[in-house]
């Protein structure tokens, strides 16, 4: 690691020198990957009830968005998102990156979806409607909200997955955690501290969603 | 009360129920009786039409349930109480809110009213200081008095019950008979499967023994427990007579 001196003082001053940037990237990063879960959960909640349903064009739909985003990277997904998708507003790149997140990551709970309702026994769906509840009653009151809190976890895992995937809307110029080390790099020709530190930077977001998320599993384990 | 003609019912190639035909009237109790396997929850299933059937018919107060869909369906419905063997509360709804919840949402009840009535069923049930328990911390005697409750507050005209306590410890399967004996003894009119036979004697106005998805024999407890006629009742008796 000689060349590149990781160890260099100097180097990592000039590096922290630009601590705003990076702390301003925070709030975006954040902003859009929130954005991104909100459509990726409203959108992964309907195409996993879409793709367990009897009616073929329903299911069919939902098989064909989850296979087609599963099977396509996520940097092209989102090239043709935001040049499919900016023009309609005009100037404002949030809105087109956030769907382009979204429509990926909720392709990946419509997945945790799916699963989690399929994990709740048949006798669930029996016993609402024995009670007289409609299909959708008894989706909406009693399947969801249970096969929901199972998959909080791997939900919350997926948030995760979008703020680490988020970096990859650096490429758009758009001024978030990634893009402030580009920056740093273009203005003092670092390349390995920069990043460094901007990795520091997802880690301190994300591990405590990740111990919060453990801490909210034992304390809903009462529930059971 | 509930009538059923000639039902068929098969899962593939497998014949489940073979022309079961037979009428509950108001406040019978009916014990159905029959070996694993014969065809007594898919009977069940199919008188509240969880299950479809091929053929036959079944009339909740004089209406076509097999024939029915939507609305219509889920009306009947709730006419028709149904008790699982696995008890299937709701595990995310504390006990209380486990038996407002379709008087809320199907009935339109208010909040208070449903919990006012929820409450008094509760101490019908004997637990109403379990009103907040969640399913988890209750045990399984507890769990299916309040999945009767539940079915109760729908105020149905039949109730249906599966093997209500076969899931059970037996430390806990005399406090769920006790509270099927005193809605026996209420006028309710019930199907129970079950293989309690201190419980269909002293209850049940009738006993049908099921094989093959058949009626085989049926009768008044008496006579089919201490006389069964048919060689395949006194087989199946004497197994689980002991
Ligand atoms: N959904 C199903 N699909 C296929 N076979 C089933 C299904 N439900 C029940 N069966 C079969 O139908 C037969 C009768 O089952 P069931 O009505 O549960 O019997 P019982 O309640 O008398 O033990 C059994 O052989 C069982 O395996
Ligand atoms: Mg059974």
């Amino acid at each position: 690691m000689g060349d590149i001196g990781a160890f260099d003082p100097l180097k990592w001053q000039r590096t922290f020198d630009y601590l705003p940037n990076y702390i301003q990237g925070i709030p975006m990063t954040i902003a859009i990957s929130g954005a991104a879960l909100l459509i990726a959960t409203l959108l992964g909640i309907v195409a996993g009830v879409m793709r367990l349903s009897k009616r073929s064009y329903l299911s069919g739909v939902a098989t064909v968005y989850v296979e087609f985003v599963r099977n396509t990277p996520l940097l092209v997904q989102l090239f043709v998102v935001y040049f499919g998708l900016a023009p309609l507003w005009s100037g404002n790149r949030f809105i087109p990156m956030a769907i382009g997140l979204g429509l990926f990551a909720g392709a990946y709970v419509a997945e945790i979806v799916r699963a989690g309702i399929q994990s709740i026994s048949k006798g669930q769906l029996e016993a609402a409607l024995s009670c007289g509840m409609t299909g959708t009653q008894a989706m909406m009151l009693v399947i969801l909200p249970q096969a929901l809190r199972r998959i909080l976890p791997a939900l919350a895992g997926q948030f995760i997955s979008l703020i680490k995937d988020s970096s990859l809307i650096s490429v758009f110029g758009y001024t978030e955690l990634t893009f402030a080390a580009k920056k740093v790099t273009a203005a003092t020709f670092l390349g390995f501290h920069p990043y460094v530190l901007v990795a520091g930077f997802y880690f301190v977001i994300c591990y405590p969603l990740s111990l919060a998320v453990r801490a909210f599993e034992r304390r809903t384990a009462r529930i059971g | 009360m509930v009538k059923v003609e000639n039902l068929h019912k098969s899962f593939g190639s497998l014949k489940v129920l073979d022309g079961i035909a037979f009428e509950v009237a108001k406040g019978e109790v009916l014990v159905i009786i029959g070996a694993s396997g014969s065809g007594k929850s898919t009977l069940l299933r199919c008188v509240n039409a969880l299950e479809p059937v091929q053929s036959g018919e079944v009339y909740i107060n004089g209406e076509a349930i097999h024939k029915s869909k939507g609305r219509d369906l889920s009306r009947i419905r709730t006419e028709v109480g149904m008790v699982f063997q696995h008890f299937e509360l709701f595990s995310h709804k504390t006990a209380i809110e486990n038996i407002t919840l379709a008087p809320i949402h199907v009935r339109k009840l208010t909040r208070e009213q449903a919990n006012e009535r929820a409450m008094a069923l509760l101490e019908r049930v004997g637990l109403p200081e379990k009103a907040n328990a969640y399913p988890s911390e209750l045990s399984g005697g507890q769990r299916q008095r309040v999945a009767i409750a539940r079915a109760l507050a729908m105020e149905p005209m039949v109730m249906m019950f599966d093997e209500p306590t076969s899931a059970l410890d037996p430390e806990m399967i005399k406090e769920v008979l006790d509270v099927m004996t005193d809605l026996a003894n209420s006028g309710m009119t019930m199907l129970c499967v079950t293989h309690e036979m201190g419980f269909a004697r002293e209850v049940a106005r009738r006993v049908m023994f099921i094989d093959h998805g058949r009626i085989v024999e049926q009768g008044a407890p008496a006579d089919i427990f201490n006389n069964p006629q048919h060689p395949r009742t006194q087989a199946f008796l004497s197994q689980i007579l002991v």
